[in-house]
């Protein structure tokens, strides 16, 4: 479950939003719509900790974690451009979260298997990441985000940049995943079709915030 | 069908890059390559390897090594902290801050070796831990430079990921950032290695007769002790070493560093918690403050006091041309005379100047214009990197003696050397903007009518003018702070400000400190002048 309530955020001086309340049950997937530069990425980098908000507070799971640094929140987030770690291979980077926990190594490459087959993409384990194809690293970031079976999954703008063709397997292939895995998933997106899609409940950001005209 | 074959980016007649690497060339086969082969030459031919059989140069090749060894780790521990701040960090005055903590490496060594004999306490005079330090504060610009500009292009969005998996700040560190900075590293590492393994006035200062380097080992057996043939054989071997070195380093270390390619741009540079931690971004900003200028400032300070007393005699003695008064005695009062070091300096630099720019552009042009010819020679330039000064010096002291027209004791040799050591990095500093000249730019020259020549004016060199002057500013830096070859090399009476400073410092009395400090800081302010050029030039690239 994640409760977001009375957030306000400020960036470059102003406000950008105040007053967001948001609630998700578990296991609900919510794609939060709203123009470009209205906050959206500030709210989730705000959930996860990688910001702070200048007032209210991020509850996940019963758990008031606003003052909780971001590797203690669990969350996980799939970042616009994958953010995946150039150094390490397809595995080392899915198994990254797992490895950090001190799972056992058989077990971890059990996990990495899983998820790789979860997202299609078997036998890519010792594959560099620099080498890998936009739609190939969107599955690998899926993938390492979900390994560690996060409380709340984020998906900042997952498919933007993506062609036309890649991005609508790539959505199909997305739903199905967080519909098997059933996680608690806020998805921020601009594309009304991709929100309906994926979600099972849409938002507006201006129907949960004062929101701030840019 | 006729294949089309694509036009190089040259415009120039294919004549004028090989005329253009000619001077280059022969420059540094007679004044480099002649003195290398009289070096080993001499090592075959005399008794000289002996040395070899005695413990003395083992023993100083050991503390050579470990003192390198252990300096490079110095500066490492040292720098990185406010590598990390001014990476990752963005605070008022970022630039100032960093400006100041590169400034360091600006600085002849000899100006730093006086510094930290001004700086540290007596105990710890002309011991390893005041050759330590000194290399290590010498060497945090380098630290700040190398791994602060891959820091820069590591993107937080990373960190950021790996935060959002679990891993805390240091594990963070291990397993993301630490493996992205390792080839920065491995090369700080290896280049500090290198400065602090041929370093020659810091030890020299520093060091005292208990503490010597193999480099400070070669010019005290030529200098001192007139064993030439001994410090050939030094000479020769520091060499031979170093070549081993940067061979392993070039064919094993790709191997043991796996280098990621990292974008260009620059990063965000943010870090997750940055705006949570001011109070630890104010101490480490306050205290590599202190560290670095803490030594330019005993500097200034040391030069207005005489003994415990504030003075301005060391001063009124630079441009009076003449010791200060109740001073040690006359007669080694008059053999110094400060004036005459600062104009014998500026003299040999603007001969070098002349000599290492115009041979500097020519070299370039040959490398960007001549195809492969060109980047042999281009390569072949580099080669006085990888010489030590001193060998320079001792080089040409073995080739150039009486059955060589005795050049080795005429005035032109200092700014001949000087010229060997700068060209390098004049070429380094030109070919890239060279290379960043737009052929479009020639071409449009050509179809309005213009000849060659004219090309060569209006377009090149035009657009590579700031680039030389930066150039200019780099050879009139490394000439005036130039201790290495000078201090084999300089004849007395024509004493460079480096080779008078060290003297003053070899002596005993308050006096001599004192204007050994005016010199370090009129040294230091001409360095910083010369380097505001090339930086200048710099930003035109």
């Amino acid at each position: 479950m994640l409760h977001v309530e009375s957030l306000r955020a400020r960036h470059d001086g102003r406000d950008l939003f105040t007053n967001l309340t948001l609630h998700i049950a578990t296991g609900e997937r919510v794609a939060l719509l709203g123009p470009s530069g209205s906050g959206k990425t500030t709210l989730l980098r705000i959930i996860a900790g990688l910001e702070a908000a200048e007032s209210g507070r991020v509850v996940i799971n019963d758990r008031d974690v606003t003052n909780t640094a971001p590797h203690g929140r669990g969350v996980g987030m799939v970042f616009q451009d994958n953010q995946l770690f150039p150094h390490l291979d397809v595995a080392a980077n899915v198994g990254y979260g797992e490895a950090v926990h001190r799972l056992p190594r058989d077990e971890r490459d059990r996990v990495v298997a899983d998820m790789l087959e979860l997202v299609g993409l078997q036998g890519f384990a010792g594959r560099d990441v620099t080498t890998l194809s936009g739609g190939e690293a969107k599955r690998v970031a899926l993938a390492r985000a979900l390994a560690p079976r996060p409380a709340v999954l984020l998906l900042d703008e997952p498919l933007t940049g993506l062609d036309v063709a890649l991005h609508d397997r790539l959505l199909a292939d997305v739903r199905a995943v967080l519909a098997a895995r059933r996680t608690t998933t806020l998805h921020v997106t601009h594309d009304p079709a991709e929100a309906a899609a994926v979600a099972d409940r849409v938002v507006l950001l201006a129907d949960i915030a004062n929101v701030a005209t840019p | 069908m006729t294949a089309v074959r694509h036009r190089t980016t040259s415009n120039y007649p294919s004549g004028w890059s090989a005329l253009a690497g000619l001077p280059g060339a022969a420059w540094l086969a007679l004044f480099v390559g002649v003195p290398v082969v009289a070096l080993v030459v001499r090592v075959v031919d005399t008794d000289s390897l002996r040395v070899l059989r005695t413990s003395v140069p083992w023993r100083i090749g050991w503390f050579t090594l470990w003192q390198a060894v252990l300096s490079a780790v110095t500066a490492l521990v040292v720098a990185l902290p406010v590598t990390w701040v001014l990476a990752r960090h963005d605070f008022r005055m970022r630039r100032t801050v960093r400006a100041i903590v590169v400034s360091g490496f600006l600085l002849p060594s000899v100006v730093v070796g006086t510094a930290f004999v001004g700086l540290l306490p007596a105990s710890l005079q002309r011991t390893w831990i005041a050759v330590v330090v000194a290399h290590a504060w010498f060497n945090v610009a380098v630290v700040v430079r190398v791994v602060g500009a891959r820091w820069e292009r590591i993107d937080t969005g990373l960190t950021d990921a790996a935060a959002l998996l679990g891993a805390a700040p240091l594990r963070r560190l291990r397993t993301v950032t630490l493996p992205l900075l390792a080839p920065a590293l491995a090369a700080a590492s290896a280049l500090v290695f290198l400065f602090c393994f041929t370093s020659y006035g810091i030890v020299r200062l520093l060091g005292g007769p208990g503490r010597v380097t193999i480099e400070s080992d070669i010019a005290l057996r030529a200098l001192q002790i007139g064993d030439v043939g001994a410090a050939a054989v030094l000479a020769v071997a520091q060499a031979a070493f170093l070549i081993v070195v940067a061979a392993l380093s070039t064919t094993l270390g790709p191997r043991i560093v796996r280098g990621v390619a990292l974008p260009r741009i620059t990063a965000r540079r943010i870090e997750v918690g940055a705006a949570r931690r001011p109070r630890l971004v104010k101490v480490i900003v306050a205290v590599t403050l202190v560290v670095v200028c803490a030594p330019l400032v005993t500097l200034v300070v040391g030069s207005l006091r005489v003994g415990s007393a504030w003075s301005l005699g060391g001063w009124r003695s630079l441009f009076a041309g003449n010791p200060v008064r109740g001073s040690v005695a006359p007669s080694i009062d008059r053999s110094i005379d400060l004036l005459a070091a600062v104009s014998s300096s500026l003299r040999v630099a603007l001969i070098a100047l002349l000599i290492a720019l115009v041979l500097g552009a020519c070299t370039a042009f040959a490398a960007v214009h001549g195809g492969r010819g060109g980047r042999i020679g281009d390569s072949l330039a580099l080669v006085p990197l990888a010489i030590s000064p001193v060998t320079v010096g001792l080089g040409m002291i073995v080739a150039f003696g009486p059955n060589a027209g005795n050049l080795r004791a005429s005035w032109w040799i200092v700014p001949i050397a000087h010229s060997l050591v700068a060209l390098p990095l004049v070429v380094r500093l030109l070919v890239p903007v060279l290379r960043a000249v737009p052929p479009g730019l020639r071409d449009a020259t050509a179809t309005l009518g213009a000849s060659p020549w004219r090309t060569l004016r209006s377009v090149d060199l035009s657009l590579t003018r700031r680039a030389l002057a930066g150039a200019g500013g780099l050879v009139v830096a490394v000439s005036v702070g130039e201790f290495g070859a000078s201090s084999l090399l300089t004849r007395r009476g024509a004493e460079t400000i480096p080779v008078v400073i060290a003297r003053l410092m070899s002596r005993t009395g308050d006096v001599l400190r004192t204007q050994a400090f005016v010199l370090s800081t009129v040294l230091a302010v001409l360095c910083i002048a010369a380097m505001i050029l090339v930086e200048r030039g710099d930003a035109a690239r």
